[in-house]
């Protein structure tokens, strides 16, 4: 039967020609935009080096407070201080390691001696850092807490940060002194280049952040900082959310006298909410994100299965009397639907095949447009997309389950209807 | 004994504005291993009247039993399994399927039945087709033979289930003379040596002749 569905499909290609070429097209361009809105908000979670371990990694991102004055609406929020993400989120149970970051873009200056200055996205970070994420090192090593306690001025760049600046290789690098921001710094490790999709941890100058930083304000609550935290294995994101929010109650009572309190916003976030976290004063509403993708994921399949259900209508239609053959000898009428699916699907798997291969192609050379203002909202520093993000499982799935939806939507009710057409009917066509 | 019983049977097709009387109180009994051909004028309901023996299509009123089992209150599916099992069919115009060789044509029935291997199919297959004379011609296309060949291959594809009933509607009637006494010597043959109930719709008298009995329809009637 699987050869004859194989036949059949072939058949009716060569026979109508423009037809399939149709279908096939449609199908196509429709799993190629689908596939590329699928990758795109795929990224957003999916492990890529350096957050290898999006799947337990937690954030604790912003600091938002409001008055508690009656007929007094005024808010603050902004990243977090120093001092409130060691007190929110330091040492939770259930965590292996956390880090504070600091979150924002930041470019600045970095020249070597001699040399043009270039403009790269710098992002001064805690010793704990290079544990939370897995930024690979090419040369040297990366800064500990001995380092930064000294007070030592010291970087790593990326290596494409060591070709632009100091135009030689990661090994000859080290030990090199850089102007970071006319500071002068020395660099004791190179790390290999990494993605701007991997917004917190994506970086071509690190540094540490200093013992004596002055980056808080408002009675240092509220500064620049981020803090990224691994959970354990077994622990659980609601039992890490539970310990935080205790102690935003406890933050609050501390507040009692600013006429002040802190907004919760659900934090610690995961992955998910991290990405669609839209601002400091707001809770990442990760349910409406998923229903307005899953709303343009229809739309995109809809629209080009209501357009192929007519061809699949007409197709059919010169079909009537080979269905009536098959139900004179003893096809039920589910079984001619199976069949039509069947053979459709056939189509429908090949046009799909064809717009996976398109959005892979075009994710892999377009990247800079596709995922454009993605971690990077200069668009200056190139994606650098991992192969991973085109190349997974979760990618082929949704493929081949969108050419069956495809399929159901486009021949579905052609194949029902063919099916009802009473036998001595269609033998008479 | 009987093996299609016809009581009472009358078929009317409706449509918004007409009411059609295609058959009117038809009583039939075919035995087992007998030859038939049904005759009569065009319209007279010879076509509807094979249909319902068919179990392609339901009477209006009256009831159908094929080889002593009454049909009318069988389902679709139950309808489906018992023409896969017991019933051949071989068309005017063949309805040979135009993508599938020889071969997957007359291995079609067999596909729609439970429990047949892929290797008992086709020795089946095999056998019916050199039975009706086409090894030569198993893979070609349909488009590749003569209107004879087609209706050998329709021939094969009835018989490869070992149907016990076969319906022919005018199955000679697209061929010219010399192909037609070839079919008809065919279906004949299946009907002598194998024992095979045939029921045949002709307008061919002579072909009427060369059958047991001559069923005659008038105007929804059976005559004789």
């Amino acid at each position: 039967m699987k050869s004859n569905i194989l036949k059949q499909t072939l058949y009716d290609m060569k026979r109508q020609p423009v037809t399939a070429a149709v279908t096939l097209i449609g199908t196509a361009l429709a799993i190629f935009l689908m596939m590329t809105v699928m990758m795109i908000n795929d990224v957003k979670t999916m492990p890529l080096t350096p957050e290898s371990n999006r799947d337990r990694i937690l954030y604790g991102m912003n600091m938002h407070t409001v008055s508690t004055e009656d007929g007094n609406n005024s808010n603050s929020s902004s990243r977090l201080s120093v001092k409130s993400a060691t007190e929110l989120y330091g040492d939770l149970e259930g965590i292996s390691v956390w880090s504070i970051y600091c979150d924002d873009n930041n470019n600045i200056d970095v020249q070597a001696t001699g040399k043009t200055p270039a403009v790269l996205f710098s992002r001064m970070t805690d010793d704990k850092f290079w544990q939370v994420f897995d930024h690979k090192f090419v040369a040297g090593r990366p800064y500990d807490k001995a380092t930064i306690d000294a007070g030592d001025n010291v970087v790593v760049l990326s290596e494409g940060a060591v070709r632009e600046v100091l135009e030689c290789t990661p090994e000859e690098a080290i030990g090199q002194t850089v102007k970071v921001g006319q500071k002068p710094k020395t660099v004791i490790g190179v790390v290999k280049d990494n993605t701007p999709l991997a917004s917190h941890a994506f970086g071509e100058v690190f540094m540490p952040i200093p013992k004596d930083n002055n980056m808080s304000w408002d009675d240092d609550y509220f500064g620049s900082v981020s803090v990224a935290m691994l959970m354990e294995d077994g622990a659980t994101y609601d039992q890490i959310k539970k310990q935080v929010k205790a102690r935003y109650a406890e933050l609050e009572n501390n507040m009692k006298a600013t006429n002040r309190k802190p907004v919760y916003h659900e934090q610690p976030y995961d992955q998910l909410a991290a990405s669609n976290a839209m601002g400091s004063n707001t809770t990442p509403d990760t349910e409406s994100e998923k229903k307005k993708t899953l709303m343009l994921i229809l739309i995109l399949l809809l629209v080009p299965a209501i357009n192929m259900s007519a061809l699949t209508q007409s197709r059919l239609k010169h079909r009537t009397a080979e269905i009536g053959v098959k139900r004179a000898y003893g096809a039920t009428k589910g079984r001619i639907v199976l069949e039509l699916l069947a053979e459709n699907f056939v189509v429908t798997l090949a046009g799909g095949i064809a717009g996976l291969l398109l959005s892979m192609i075009g994710a892999w050379l377009l990247s800079d447009t596709f995922f454009a203002g993605m971690g990077d909202p200069s668009n200056r520093v190139d994606i650098n997309l991992p192969i991973n993000a085109i190349l997974n499982w979760k990618i082929f799935f949704w493929a081949v389950a969108s050419c069956f939806v495809l399929n159901l939507l486009s021949a579905g009710i052609p194949a029902w209807r063919a099916s009802r057409v009473h036998p001595v009917e269609a033998l008479r066509k | 004994m009987n093996i299609i019983e016809l009581n009472s049977v009358g078929k009317v097709y409706r449509t918004n504005t007409v009411e059609t009387l295609a058959l009117e109180n038809v009583n039939i009994q075919i035995a087992k291993g007998e030859f038939v051909s049904i005759m009569g004028p065009s319209g007279c309901g010879k076509s509807t009247l094979l249909n319902v023996m068919g179990l392609l299509d339901r009477p209006s009123s009256g009831t159908v039993e094929i080889d002593g089992k009454p049909t009318a209150n069988l389902s679709d599916k139950a309808l489906s399994a018992l023409r896969n099992a017991k019933l051949g069919f071989v068309f005017q115009s063949f309805h040979l399927i135009p993508s599938l060789s020889v071969t997957d044509n007359v291995e079609l029935p067999l596909m729609y039945r439970q429990g047949t291997s892929d290797k008992e199919r086709k020795a089946r297959v095999r056998e019916v087709i050199e039975r009706v004379g086409l090894s030569h011609r198993m893979g070609h296309m349909p488009t590749q033979l003569s209107g004879g060949q087609c209706q050998r291959v329709a021939i094969a594809r009835a018989i490869v289930g070992n149907p016990e009933i076969i319906f022919a509607d005018e199955p000679t009637g697209n061929l010219d003379s010399h192909m037609s006494a070839e079919i008809m010597d065919l279906l004949k043959k299946l009907n002598k040596e194998d024992g095979r109930t045939i029921v045949m719709v002709t307008h061919n008298e002579l072909q009427g002749k060369e059958t047991d009995r001559i069923i005659r329809m008038f105007d929804g009637h059976c005559l004789s």
